[in-house]
């Protein structure tokens, strides 16, 4: 068992290190059958379940996910869940679920949301999904998340940032219990009527590049790191915790197969 | 309920340019009904994005044999093409809404285009036995299915016009106007001609029941399980995934 936030007292204890990325399930119901959630993390693999996005009124959208070249082109379209949504017909089955489920925050909602679902049974806790930004503002919106809620807060950093230590160590200064890293690299793919499509790029593509992100954050911070990006295979995940992840996190490979996790989680437990 | 198969290459023909592949997976093809899609890839791709959907185009239960027709333009499935016979492949079938014919249904009209058209083929092999069937199928020359991969009972109208040789095929008067005979009709479009398809439907009926058409929507279906909600479509019930809620959606439905 590991604790993701070992300075919070709600703890995040995980099962197995191996975490289904924001989104990566949906809103999580859909899949909760065929991946086993109601039995043990031997089961399914996973140790934690991170929600897709949730804003105060939920957004319809209309999210594009396009192959490229050895990953994955998504963009959200403004699509997220809503608080209603969430309280009425989710979270009720969340907490059956053999597994915690954090909710995936972002933006300038992500205070409300988390203060409206802090005492919320089924919620383990939250991640907060920074954009490119610096570390002053970085900590300025992490605090406004802790000061909402006092349950375990994991904060997702993207590839692009210009300087990933300064705002990872700001984001634990600021209350963070752990940091995820990267949550994609922007991009965009051309479309057959000569228009682009703007996104974010995972896939094992970027996991070269996301490695390199994490071994440096995890050696410069004393928090739990959660590597991410990419990762899609035991040699994958093996190479996250040796550059000093404690988890990782499966987003475009989860999509793809839904047994990935049990795959890596057993590779990770073997050994 | 199992998401998951692995099955084997039993054989492969082609068919003037389409590519007719036969699968040895038994459970898959007890479990596989008309409409439904699996998505198909080899054991070696980490690429997310590497599951083609694929409509079944047949599922033979007591052989243990499942189907595909496989259009080598496709650039996502161009891959199966040169798989041997023997090759292992995996497949994930997740459960999707599925077409019944009423019970009061003597006359089924099957009309499509583009890669719907191995469902439709299915479809008409299913319900051939009980029911007159009519498969209407349009297309360029050589990406047609076969008739003889249909039984001898299902009558086959086939247009080499393109899209829009589909609804001059079942709006002409002669023989028929098998739009006007039907007593349901299944169509398997893209979004952009479901606008047609109900054009032409209600220039045919004077009343058109809830039921009496039914559309096979076809597109990416990049995640197949409904996570990803990149197939979604407009419906009188709001958004819905086509890979989840759909394919199949009563053609009142869709906006």
């Amino acid at each position: 068992m590991l604790d993701l936030a070992p300075h919070n007292p709600h703890t995040l204890t995980i099962a197995t290190p191996v975490i289904a990325a924001a989104g990566s399930l949906g809103d999580v119901v859909g899949v909760a059958r065929w991946l086993g959630l109601a039995q043990s993390a031997s089961d399914h693999g996973l140790g934690a379940i991170i929600s897709q996005t949730v804003t105060v009124a939920g957004k319809r959208g209309q999210p594009q996910f396009l192959p490229t070249p050895a990953g994955a082109l998504y963009h959200h379209g403004g699509a997220s869940l809503g608080l209603k949504q969430v309280r009425e017909r989710l979270v009720s089955r969340w907490a059956t679920y053999r597994v915690p489920v954090l909710v995936s925050i972002a933006g300038a909602d992500a205070p409300i949301v988390a203060e409206t679902l802090a005492d919320t049974a089924g919620i383990a806790g939250f991640e907060l999904a920074l954009p490119a930004l610096n570390a002053h503002e970085a900590a300025r919106q992490v605090a406004a998340v802790r000061r909402a809620t006092l349950l375990p807060l994991i904060v997702r950093l993207p590839g692009e940032l210009p300087d990933p230590i300064a705002v990872a160590q700001a984001s634990l200064n600021a209350g963070a219990d752990a940091i995820a890293l990267i949550g994609g690299l922007p991009a965009c793919m051309p479309q057959a009527d000569g228009g682009f499509v703007y996104g974010r790029l995972g896939g094992p593509a970027i996991f070269p590049f996301a490695l390199r992100l994490v071994a440096a954050v995890a050696a410069a911070v004393d928090a739990p790191v959660i590597g991410m990006g990419g990762v899609a295979t035991p040699e994958h995940a093996r190479a996250m915790l040796a550059a000093g992840a404690r988890a990782v996190a499966l987003a475009s490979a989860l999509v793809a197969d839904l047994r990935r996790a049990k795959i890596i989680a057993d590779s990770l437990r073997v050994r | 309920m199992q998401l998951y198969y692995t099955a084997a290459v039993r054989e492969r023909r082609r068919f003037e340019h389409l590519i007719w592949v036969a699968l040895a997976a038994p459970e898959l093809a007890r479990a596989a009904q008309p409409g439904q899609f699996v998505l198909f890839r080899s054991w070696v791709s980490l690429d997310p994005l590497l599951w083609p959907a694929l409509f079944l185009a047949g599922a033979d239960p007591t052989t243990g044999t499942v189907e595909l027709l496989i259009d080598p333009r496709d650039p996502s499935g161009m891959w199966m093409i040169d798989l041997p016979v023997g090759a292992t492949v995996e497949l994930c079938m997740p459960s999707c809404a599925i077409f019944t014919p009423a019970p009061t249904t003597q006359t089924l009209l099957l009309a499509g285009v583009g890669s719907a058209l191995p469902a439709l083929l299915f479809l008409a092999r299913r319900t051939a036995d009980r029911r007159s069937v009519t498969l209407a199928l349009a297309g360029e020359a050589g990406f047609l299915p076969p008739p003889f991969l249909l039984p001898a009972t299902v009558e086959m109208l086939s247009s080499t016009d393109g899209e829009k040789g589909l609804f001059e095929l079942i709006t002409a008067p002669a023989p028929r106007h098998a739009l006007q005979w039907a007593d349901q009709v299944v169509f398997g479009l893209p979004s952009h001609l479901i606008g047609q398809a109900i054009a032409a439907v209600r220039a045919a009926r004077l009343r058109w029941e809830d039921g009496f058409a039914h559309v096979i929507m076809t597109g990416p279906l990049p995640c197949g399980l409904g996570v990803c909600q990149a197939c979604q479509i407009e419906t009188r019930q709001g958004r819905q995934r086509r890979c989840v809620d759909g394919p199949l959606f009563d053609l009142r439905v869709v906006r």
